[in-house]
């Protein structure tokens, strides 16, 4: 009953924003988003505290859904997927607290409550899911949500593609996925997860499922939707990379692992490993702040893909739950900058801003130390965690360490070119603190990036999947020292204001996601648009436009020629009666 | 007289009527030439009695004139009214529903 | 030569002609004159088929009542009313003769094919009046009231739609 009280909790703010939400105000309407979300969020409380009393899964069936072996309505909690619910629902309704006042003057508010409300319940539909469909239709509904958030500002051409773009690159994972549940089912004939657990795994369908998660969260190759999605609202960007959307993948690779073939999950560790050193280079060569987060996501799900690849389990849901709240706070911090100065976002015209917005600024550092990795901060913990479970794989090891140090850098770098550099433009000269209702929210997320790991280090925060291993010493030192090198590089090279290290071709090409966007477009989308071109020219205009014409035509003659039998003239009647009389006459007379 | 010539005589009443009817624009001329059509068809129907030697044919020819003499009123009334309406009687005139 | 035989070639041709001068008149009035025509010589080829009766009624309902009633109605609505050659359905012109022929061929090859049953040897009953009285209020009981009530109705019919209407009062929103 809790359990579904969580799940819908969500939805009915959702319906209830969407159908009333015209007639009431714009923070009426984030309030009853927001309220519907803590309440959620409350349920997910109780819900752990029974689990800490002892209880080992939650089950609510709430009825029959599709004539398939296990494709029923049924929700499931266990250990591994309680600490998500609780830090979806938690975090998503920080942030919807934050949207309020963000999007005090936003005439689409309704939409977006809305729309945020639905993507809070499509995540939980995943993590809670008791078989692949019920999952594949929360993974689809994130799809919908997270083009309806990003295309928010629809009337900016830019933001519409970024959705359209979103979509469409989810869209290649989707069908993935799909086509795995399909091989699954062919092969076991049920859908349901406890069921398929004791099951042998399958290579095919295990790379299927695979490709699905690293579109949804944006590992390579399919990364190239998420930098764009930084065209919607700034909330939206942390709910997308902290709560809700990205961490998908990760959380499909937890739940599914029994399902998963071994190759692939190595196989998934690999592809983690590259995309988090190569979209940690790539974050240190941006220019736009909210950039340097997104691609700093994609790196640390490489990351968290690392953990679930190798089976460490706990160190994946571990640095999943921190990187939530560093990056949530990081975002929202992102976006009280862009409140103070006007929608600024190129970190080239900012600085200073430690002194004008001190709490933003403290917010943000805790983000940072969390991103980072610098002890006490969350990350540390839970970036140890990996490290320590990559021990055995020494290539990923390396890789692993070597993204610390990069990511160290960039958060060094942008903190001291947002926060500490002179102030470069007259936006940044004149930025003014945020409210205290988008305050708030921020502080407490700050507040958990900072001792969220110590909490579970401490074991005082029980994350329900048994796996912590002890550190080695030599690692905890190898790691806090690159950490904090890699800041102290980063805060030293820029404190003074924007520079150029490398050459500037260099820096361009790398802050280009090193061109795999340009790739894309060159070796699919211009073909595809060269071939619609061809096909609008060519067949369009001369087979289907003929076509059509044609049928009209046609049509028009035929109603010509047979509006004549109605054209109210009594004696054409009489003239069609008897020669319809005289042909039956001679049919039945003289055969 | 063989009835086969009673019959022909019906038959080419009967095309000259239905020519009418559909030829002639005057609700009048139509009307004359329905009835052209009945007395065919009367005509017809008495030579069968005689040749069966069964009054019935011609118990219908007089019930064919009753009809007649009905659907002439009720004619008669549609064509003045007709023609207080569109001061004319032809039918083409009157075509209202014409699509 | 039988005397059915000389008032078959007489009347025969007669109505023949006049039908096809009611069908031909332009002026209605002329075209009713040559319906009564062959009215009145159908009435006398009923007298050579041994239906005297229907010969009188012919005469006495259809040559007299309904015809004085037509050119009445003719007379009423006046000269103006003459069939004029219409130019809207010109088709039609041709149409309908040929229409007409297609069914006199269609008729009469059905009726030249000689399948007609064969003829009874009885002749009809004398006392044909009664025959018809005995059949009429016999077997035909409900056709004849049933014909009765059409009367009645068709009276009313033309009545209530021949009858000058006195607009709004009684069809308010006309």
């Amino acid at each position: 009953m809790t359990l579904a009280l969580v799940v819908a909790l969500p939805l009915a703010g959702a319906i209830v924003i969407a159908l009333f939400g015209g007639r009431l105000s714009r923070s009426l309407i984030g309030l009853i988003a927001t309220g519907a979300l803590a309440l959620a969020f409350g349920a997910a409380l109780a819900i752990a505290q029974a689990f800490a009393a002892g209880k080992g899964t939650l089950v609510a069936e709430l009825g029959p859904w599709l004539p398939i072996r296990g494709a029923d309505l049924t929700l499931r909690i266990d250990p591994l997927t309680l600490p998500l619910v609780v830090m979806v629902t938690g975090i998503s309704a920080l942030i919807c607290l934050y949207s309020i006042d963000y999007l005090g003057h936003d005439t689409g508010a309704q939409r977006y409550f809305a729309a945020l409300d639905l993507f809070v319940f499509a995540m939980l539909l995943i993590v809670a899911a008791s078989n692949l469909l019920l999952l594949f239709a929360g993974w689809e509904l994130v799809g919908l949500c997270s083009y309806l958030l990003i295309a928010h500002y629809r009337e900016r051409p830019v933001a519409a593609s970024a959705g359209v773009k979103a979509f469409l690159v989810n869209r290649v994972g989707d069908a993935a996925f799909l086509v795995g549940i399909f091989v699954i089912f062919a092969s076991f004939h049920t859908v349901a997860l406890d069921e398929l657990t004791t099951r042998p795994p399958l290579l095919a369908a295990s790379a299927l499922l695979l490709v699905g998660a690293l579109a949804k969260s944006a590992q390579l190759p399919l990364h190239v939707w998420l930098p764009d999605a930084m065209e919607g609202p700034t909330p939206v960007s942390a709910l997308i990379h902290a709560a809700t959307m990205v961490t998908a993948g990760v959380v499909l690779l937890l739940r599914l692992a029994p399902l998963l073939h071994g190759d692939v999950l190595s196989d998934a560790a690999v592809i983690g490993a590259a995309t988090a050193l190569f979209a940690a280079i790539v974050a240190l060569a941006q220019t736009d702040h909210k950039r340097v987060l997104a691609w700093s996501t994609i790196s640390q799900i490489g990351l968290m893909f690392v953990g679930a690849g190798i089976g460490a389990a706990f160190a994946a849901l571990f640095h999943l739950l921190s990187h939530a709240f560093f990056k949530a706070a990081l975002f929202l911090g992102s976006g009280s900058v862009m409140h103070a100065t006007d929608d600024e976002l190129d970190m080239r015209r900012l600085g200073g801003l430690a002194r004008r917005t001190p709490l933003t600024t403290l917010a943000f550092a805790c983000g940072a130390l969390g991103l980072a990795a610098i002890p006490p901060a969350a990350g540390f913990f839970s970036k140890e965690q990996i490290a320590a479970a990559a021990l055995a794989h020494p290539a990923l090891l390396v890789v692993v360490l070597a993204t610390s140090a990069v990511t160290a850098l960039y958060a060094g770098r942008l903190f001291a070119l947002v926060f500490i550099a002179p102030a470069a433009s007259e936006q940044a000269r004149g930025a003014h603190e945020s409210p205290p209702l988008m305050l708030a929210p921020l502080l407490v997320l700050a507040a958990g990036a900072l001792v969220f790991g110590l909490l579970v280090s401490a074991g005082a925060v029980p994350l329900g999947v048994a796996g912590a291993t002890e550190a080695p010493l030599a690692l905890s030192v190898t790691s806090a020292a690159l950490a904090v090198a890699g800041a102290a590089l980063g805060l030293a090279l820029f404190w003074r204001g924007p520079r150029s290290i490398v050459p500037l071709s260099l820096a361009d090409v790398a802050r280009r996601g090193f061109l795999i966007d340009d790739l894309y477009a060159a070796a699919l989308v211009a073909p595809f648009r060269s071939l619609a071109r061809l096909l609008d020219t060519g067949s369009e205009a001369l087979v289907v436009q003929r076509s059509v014409d044609a049928v009209a035509w046609i049509v028009g003659r035929g109603g010509v020629i047979v509006r004549r039998a109605q054209g109210g003239y009594v004696r054409v009647y009489e003239a069609m009666l008897l020669a319809a009389a005289v042909v039956l006459l001679a049919y039945w007379s003289l055969r | 007289m063989p009835t086969e010539a009673y019959l022909l005589l019906g038959a080419g009443l009967f095309a000259l009527g239905a020519a009418g009817v559909v030829t002639r624009t005057s609700a009048l001329s139509v009307l004359i030439a329905v009835e052209l059509m009945l007395n065919a068809v009367n005509l017809t129907f008495v030579a069968a009695a005689r040749r069966y030697a069964q009054v019935d044919g011609g118990v219908i020819a007089f019930f064919v004139i009753a009809v007649a003499a009905a659907e002439v009123a009720v004619g008669l009334g549609i064509i003045i009214d007709l023609a207080r309406r569109k001061t004319s009687v032809d039918v083409d005139d009157a075509a209202d529903l014409r699509g | 030569m039988t005397p059915e035989q000389a008032i078959f070639a007489i009347a025969g041709p007669i109505c023949l002609v006049a039908g096809f001068s009611a069908v031909r008149q332009r002026e209605p009035l002329s075209a009713a004159l040559s319906l009564t025509v062959t009215l009145v010589s159908l009435a006398v080829l009923f007298l050579g088929l041994d239906a005297p009766f229907l010969a009188f009624v012919q005469i006495a309902v259809y040559a007299g009542a309904i015809m004085v009633l037509l050119i009445f109605v003719i007379m009423l609505l006046g000269v103006s009313h003459v069939d004029m050659p219409t130019l809207q359905r010109p088709s039609l012109g041709l149409a309908g003769p040929l229409i007409a022929l297609a069914l006199f061929a269609v008729l009469a090859a059905a009726i030249l094919r000689g399948s007609l049953p064969a003829a009874s040897a009885d002749p009809l009953p004398e006392d044909h009046v009664n025959a018809i009285a005995d059949l009429l209020f016999g077997r035909y009981t409900f056709a004849f009231e049933a014909a009765s009530v059409l009367l009645l109705a068709a009276l009313v019919a033309a009545v209530v739609v021949a009858r000058k209407r006195s607009t709004a009062r009684e069809w308010p929103g006309r």
